[in-house]
């Protein structure tokens, strides 16, 4: 919920979101988590959901870690963290989180 | 500040090619009753311009002596937040009409990006104005674009030449809405254009993994369209998560990503531009619950197997099962 306008902005991004049941609310955030699970261990990051929030912490090879407030934030965190971006069409990190 | 959402309309052109004299055409064909118009041009412009619709007369609001996309972008931000804190008068849309050299892109992300318009406007569409009489300069990344075309002055070439505008306009954009604009007996007239092929009918089970449905390349410019077919079981968030990464690292590229994902009663439609991704909305699911849902993504580059092999590996619901899932924090 947005403290400054009461709009549910939520994991979601609203609308979408907000008409969804629980249900299909939790199979969501599980897919949307096992992603982000497969794509930062192929940078050899792992990330974690801090509780209910929809905040995560970031842990780097080297043991440095990062709070993401919202799964749209873990991008410019993971950038900040370790200097490159994330390239989900680098072949290299596709045959990675692929275990080809 | 109310807490509703209200649609802008994102209206972009080449200097002359029939934006402002359209609008009231354009706002009458779209439905709206009680539209508020910003006007933007890098010249100086009058403080108000009137203009008329079959539905009635309305004056529109300028932001002149700069582009709102960058130079003038905090007025351009200020009058959004003003139309939304105004309560004495309702309306139902806002019109804004770009200058000719406005980014797009760059519009929809200043209000995206903006703390409170973020969750009061939402981009609904973009039109862009083409000129029949004046294509040397069409740039296919423009229509690309864009939500909805107008080929405008349409009753000043030959239906053939329509024909063939519409066609290569469609070969950069396929699945976008395309409007002809003319002009009868003085008044200015929005029609939709000769109908395109169908949108895409995902083929396959229900369930069968994210695969490449159709891929093409327009002859004249650089533009690459990708349709993928997906899964029923697939997670819209999760589609939506990616996208966003995508986006933010390849937004220089990929010109416009569309998807709309059955979830249950609703299909959920996402869509992206440039490094923007809007809020996913749903809509009621018309389709069959059985019908699988699509992802359109039209880019400069041809990247379509290896986005086929990301999404397979990072979005396909069948994957899921075999990796771990995330853990808890301690």
């Amino acid at each position: 919920m947005c403290r400054g306008c009461d709009v549910d902005t939520g994991p979601g991004w609203g609308q979408a979101w907000a008409e969804s049941t629980r249900n299909e609310q939790a199979g969501h955030t599980h897919l949307r988590n096992a992603l982000l699970q497969r794509l930062l261990s192929s940078y050899s990051y792992s990330i974690s959901q801090i509780d209910i929030t929809d905040s995560f912490r970031l842990s780097g090879p080297t043991g440095k870690t990062a709070i993401a407030h919202g799964a749209r934030s873990v991008w410019p965190v993971f950038e900040e963290m370790s200097g490159r971006q994330i390239d989900v069409l680098d072949p290299r990190v596709i045959e990675r989180a692929s275990g080809r | 500040m109310a807490s509703v959402v209200k649609p802008i309309i994102l209206v972009t052109g080449a200097l002359g090619s029939g934006k402002t004299s359209g609008l009231g055409a354009l706002i009458a064909h779209f439905g709206y009753s009680s539209p508020r118009v910003l006007i933007n041009d890098v010249g100086q412009v009058n403080d108000e311009i009137r203009f008329e619709s079959s539905a009635g007369t309305y004056a529109a609001e300028t932001i002149g002596g700069g582009c709102a996309c960058c130079e003038r972008s905090d007025e351009f931000l200020g009058r959004l937040l003003a139309l939304l804190d105004d309560t004495s008068s309702a309306f139902d849309v806002i019109i804004f009409e770009a200058s000719g050299v406005a980014d797009p892109a760059a519009v929809v992300r200043l209000i995206s990006e903006h703390p409170k318009l973020s969750h009061h406007i939402e981009a609904s569409n973009h039109v862009h104005y083409v000129d029949a009489t004046s294509t040397e300069g069409l740039l296919a990344c423009d229509v690309a674009l864009a939500e909805t075309c107008v080929i405008a002055k349409s009753d000043l070439v030959s239906p053939g030449e329509i024909d063939e505008l519409s066609a290569e306009m469609r070969s950069w954009n396929p699945h976008m809405k395309l409007l002809v604009q003319d002009v009868v007996d003085e008044h200015v007239r929005v029609l939709p254009a000769p109908p395109a092929a169908p949108d895409p009918v995902p083929a396959g089970s229900s369930s069968a993994p994210i695969a490449l449905a159709e891929a093409s390349r327009s002859e004249r410019a650089d533009v690459h369209v990708a349709d993928f077919s997906l899964p029923t079981g697939l997670s819209w968030l999760a589609l939506a998560t990616w996208a966003t990464a995508l986006l933010a690292r390849h937004g220089d590229r990929v010109l416009r990503l569309k998807a709309s994902v059955p979830s249950g009663q609703q299909r959920v439609v996402l869509n992206g531009v440039r490094h923007t991704l809007f809020p996913p909305r749903s809509l009621e699911n018309t389709e069959p619950r059985s019908t699988r849902g699509t992802l359109t993504v039209i880019s400069t580059t041809q990247d379509v197997g290896l986005l086929l092999d990301s999404l397979q590996v990072f979005v396909d619901p069948a994957i899921e099962a075999t990796h771990p899932v995330l853990v808890p924090a301690e």
